[in-house]
């Protein structure tokens, strides 16, 4: 099955997918409506990672949705109904990953459909830090994190011991 | 607390407002963008030369609270085209006291769209330092003075610690202990590593007492007329980078091929331009493209949705500041924090390069600056006692640290040194002066000597921005010139210089970066189109930047700024003594080109104006009215 | 002085292609990539250079402009001088002579 397979150490911290991202699911370029987030590390300008929903085996926002409003699509992603969500966000709750969203406005929740099997993000992305390819999936960005998140932690570690 | 409404009738590609700013008063209001005036002047350096030519009068000097500082982006910012995170910088420069225009990258544009507005214009001067906060379509101005004294990179970890965010959630424009102090030097330095540096713009921040801009990414959206043309004109762009010369360079490795690559035509300024002989201490194989990258521990620092390997952080790998992180030297960097006054230990060079965007002074001209007074110690113009006990001894990156810190303080002889090159340089007279580079309205070239690079010192001498005004011909046939020009012939020179003079004034009006639009006009203008459903070409394009040009030159002729002053100091017209470019020389042909350039751009030659017929075709009435009556 | 300028015999003369530009053909990006090329009776630097680019198809899309020009991007080296010093395109080579090309670079 294709996967969303995202390699940390290829990315630039520019946020193209974040951009694309964000002309799909609102129509404009708006960053703050992309479902693909970039976190950075390491005093946040040496080490990024795009971060977004990898479609986990568990289905934990499906599982916790009360009115059945999230499906699994047929490349599958775990997929909001808007027709049948109606924005209690208990999904937001449910997610270990902080990888589905609240949109306020529409009064809906939000999260990554891998563009219905042509992920914007992975055409965008100019390192191919983000590709579309068959694979198993997993949390890709946990070790990454951990490893460049190290000196920070120590360092913030160090201030609170003096 | 300025709060504003998100815009419904904005001009595609915009976020709809400048941002204005007294900060005397403290008010805060919006001006709006309408669809006549962004397709008149588009966006940061076009709509920063209007204002700057329509509200700083003759009498308004650089440091005067009357003066304006415009930071503004364009409509390309923001889109996925590469490289749209653009900050163009306006205001009348510390430097040359004329017009000034000057870029930085890394996420400005992207982020202060996304915030509500399209850029920033200061006037005014607080009483005390603030910085100017906005998020989401509101603005403020806080309380600056527990960043008073802090370099550009810490002021922004402290406001990332302060405001609770990190990354490219928020973008920090700020001034170091230069521009507070106002060196005549001192840019704006952003987002690690990015410096609008040229003319003093940081000076004139610092006169206002701004410390930062600091901009939060928001959740404002960009409309644009055309999204599929918009993602199609992106990638060609990108496909062009990638695959043809000259923009594939610059995708490859960057700036990093400068220095080996011009070496072997005498255009790598050593010590001062007093030799073009390579030292024989230096290991140029370590200085190989590929090796600058790979000599270091690097990680990609790309600007907004850029995808060339320019941009890089590094860690260092030995000596004294192992494990310091530092922005990758640009070509620039390898030269005005090492080579230009004889350092050719690139680690050491790496790490002066940050200390320079750290304290907020052009790298350029900090090294014409050091390059000067290490060979003025060597021939004993200057001694250790005039410089406060340092030993200014060639390429010791010890003692250029010490001149750093001391010129940024203004403590002793930093304090002649603090005025800029041809200051401080005239301030001693005599012999000294004559070795000092400079142009005589005050600026300095770019990292490269130019007296084997005949293009870059005439575009430098002629210039109204404080700095190369016309830029490389990227594609010159698209502009009527030959593809292949020499850079030694005094006619083909001046003919590049003119037929260019404007394609970068477009570039630094669009919101991206000159790296990136490493192509065709035809094709940026293209992407323009899709971004505003305007029918922009080529000619637009070109229309614009004269246009722009020439307000900016009226505006240097208002400030005195005249054509007696387009000629190189001694040392910059000098003739190469030794090397590949020994014995050429711009001297004997220096009034043909001007007397070439003047004819081809339609200024008058005595005057400097724009001819009238030009001020016609460039429907500036106002302009020709002032200038000619 | 490298191995192709030593073994250069009568009626050749060495192309060198510097730093980034010898991607273009088959080196590193880094240093000088040098070749012998055998020089015809009244060869220009131009014809010259239009004969080798043809071994070097990456090069030959990248040197010459649609209208057969040589690019701008490019500078074009006899005997270690830029073209204009002592060499036009159209000047006459010797055996012996040097031809380098190197990148162009300008601002940033």
């Amino acid at each position: 099955m294709k996967v969303l397979h995202i390699e940390p150490e290829k990315c630039t911290g520019c946020l193209r997918c974040e951009v694309a991202c964000s002309y799909v699911q609102s129509g404009e370029f708006n960053p703050s409506k992309s479902v693909i987030r970039v976190s950075a590390f390491e005093r946040g300008h040496t080490s990024f990672s795009p971060y977004t929903c990898f479609q986990c085996a568990e289905g934990w926002c499906m599982t916790a949705c009360p009115v059945e409003a999230i499906d699994i699509s047929a490349v599958g992603a775990k997929e909001v109904q808007d027709d049948q969500c109606v924005g209690c966000k208990l999904c937001t709750l449910a997610c270990p990953y902080g990888t589905i969203f609240y949109d306020p406005e529409r009064e809906k929740a939000f999260k990554c459909n891998l563009c219905g099997g042509d992920p914007q993000c992975a055409h965008a992305c100019p390192t191919q830090a983000i590709t579309w390819i068959e694979d198993f999936t997993q949390d890709w960005t946990g070790a990454f994190a951990a490893q460049r998140s190290a000196a920070d932690l120590a360092r913030i570690g160090a201030t609170n011991g003096r | 607390m300025l709060v504003t409404e998100k815009k419904r009738n904005q001009p595609a590609g915009y976020a709809g407002a400048l941002l204005r700013v007294d900060l005397t008063t403290g008010r805060l209001w919006e001006q709006p963008i309408d669809d006549e005036f962004a397709r008149s002047y588009v966006g940061g350096t076009g709509m920063g030369a209007r204002i700057l030519y329509d509200e700083v009068g003759a009498d308004v000097q650089w440091n005067d609270p009357e003066n304006r500082l415009i930071l503004a982006t364009g409509p390309l910012a923001g889109t996925p085209t590469w490289g749209s995170g653009g900050l163009s910088v306006v205001t009348k420069g510390a430097i040359t006291g004329g017009a000034t225009s000057t870029q930085a990258n890394g996420f400005f544009g992207a982020n202060i769209k996304s915030s509500g507005f399209d850029g920033i214009v200061f006037q005014g001067r607080s009483d005390q330092w603030v910085y100017l906060y906005i998020h989401n379509g509101t603005a403020e101005l806080r309380d600056a003075s527990h960043l008073l004294g802090l370099d550009t990179w810490e002021t922004q970890d402290h406001l990332y610690e302060e405001l609770g965010l990190s990354g490219h959630q928020l973008s920090v424009y700020s001034i170091g202990p230069s521009g507070e102090n106002l060196i005549r030097f001192a840019g704006i330095q952003g987002d690690y590593g990015h410096v609008a540096s040229k003319n003093g713009c940081g000076a004139v921040m610092g006169s206002k007492r701004v410390k930062a801009v600091a901009i939060v990414r928001g959740n404002r959206g960009i409309y644009v007329a055309d999204p599929r043309g918009v993602f199609r004109t992106a990638d060609d762009i990108a496909y062009q980078m990638r695959t043809e010369l000259p923009g594939q360079n610059f995708y490859l490795i960057g700036t990093l091929g400068g220095v080996t690559g011009l070496a072997p035509v005498g255009g790598l300024p050593i010590k001062n331009l007093t030799t073009n002989i390579l030292p024989a201490e230096a290991d140029m194989s370590k200085w190989e493209p590929m090796e600058l990258r790979e000599g270091f521990d690097h990680r990609g620092h790309q600007c907004n949705a850029c995808g060339m390997h320019h941009c890089h952080m590094q860690v260092i790998r030995d000596g004294v500041h192992a494990g310091d992180v530092v922005d990758e030297p640009e070509y620039e960097g390898w030269v005005g924090a090492g080579w230009a006054w004889g350092c050719t230990d690139r680690t050491k060079v790496s790490w002066m390069n940050t200390q320079c965007d750290r304290a907020g002074v052009d790298v350029n001209e900090f090294g014409w600056v050091i390059g000067w007074v290490m060979e003025c110690y060597e021939k004993e113009y200057l001694t250790r006692q005039d410089l406060g006990g340092i030993q200014a001894v060639w390429g010791d990156a010890d003692a250029a640290y010490e001149l750093l810190q001391m010129l940024c303080t203004r403590q002793g002889f930093g304090d002649v040194l603090a005025e800029g090159i041809k200051r401080a340089a005239e301030h001693l007279g005599g012999p000294a002066q004559d070795c000092a580079v400079y142009t005589m309205k005050g600026s300095s070239p770019r990292g490269h000597d130019h007296r084997a690079l005949w293009p870059e010192m005439l575009d430098t001498c002629v210039s109204s921005t404080g700095t190369l005004e016309s830029g490389g011909p990227t594609r010159p046939q698209e502009l009527g010139l030959p593809a292949t020009l020499q850079v030694q012939s005094p006619d083909d020179v001046p003919r590049q210089v003119a037929l260019t003079l404007g394609r970068r004034h477009f570039e630094d009006s669009i919101g991206t970066c000159f790296f990136t639009t490493s192509t065709t006009i035809a094709a940026i203008a293209e992407a323009v189109s899709a971004v505003t459903g305007w029918n922009y070409t080529k000619d637009d394009a070109m229309y614009l930047g004269r246009r722009t040009a020439a307000l900016m030159r009226a505006f240097n002729l208002r400030s005195g700024i005249g054509p007696e002053l387009e000629r190189p100091s001694a040392r910059y017209g000098s003739t190469p003594v030794d090397g590949p470019a020994a014995g050429v020389s711009t001297a004997p042909h220096w009034d043909h080109m001007l007397d070439t350039w003047y004819e081809l751009v339609e200024y008058d030659r005595e005057s400097g104006r724009p001819l009238p017929e030009l001020l016609d075709r460039l429907a500036l009435p106002e302009v020709k009215a002032e200038l000619w009556g | 002085m490298s191995d192709a300028e030593s073994r250069l015999d009568g009626s050749e003369v060495t192309v060198e292609v510097l730093t980034w530009v010898n991607r273009l053909v088959g080196g590193s990006g880094s240093g000088s990539v040098a070749f012998r090329e055998a020089l015809e009776p009244d060869d220009s630097v131009e014809s010259l250079l239009r004969r080798f680019s043809q071994h070097h198809p990456a090069l030959h899309a990248q040197l010459w402009e649609r209208d057969g020009a040589i690019t701008e991007n490019l500078h074009v080296l006899v005997n270690h001088k830029m073209i204009g010093d002592t060499h036009t395109l159209r000047s006459r080579l010797a055996p012996g002579d040097t031809v380098s090309l190197l990148g162009q670079f300008s601002g940033g």
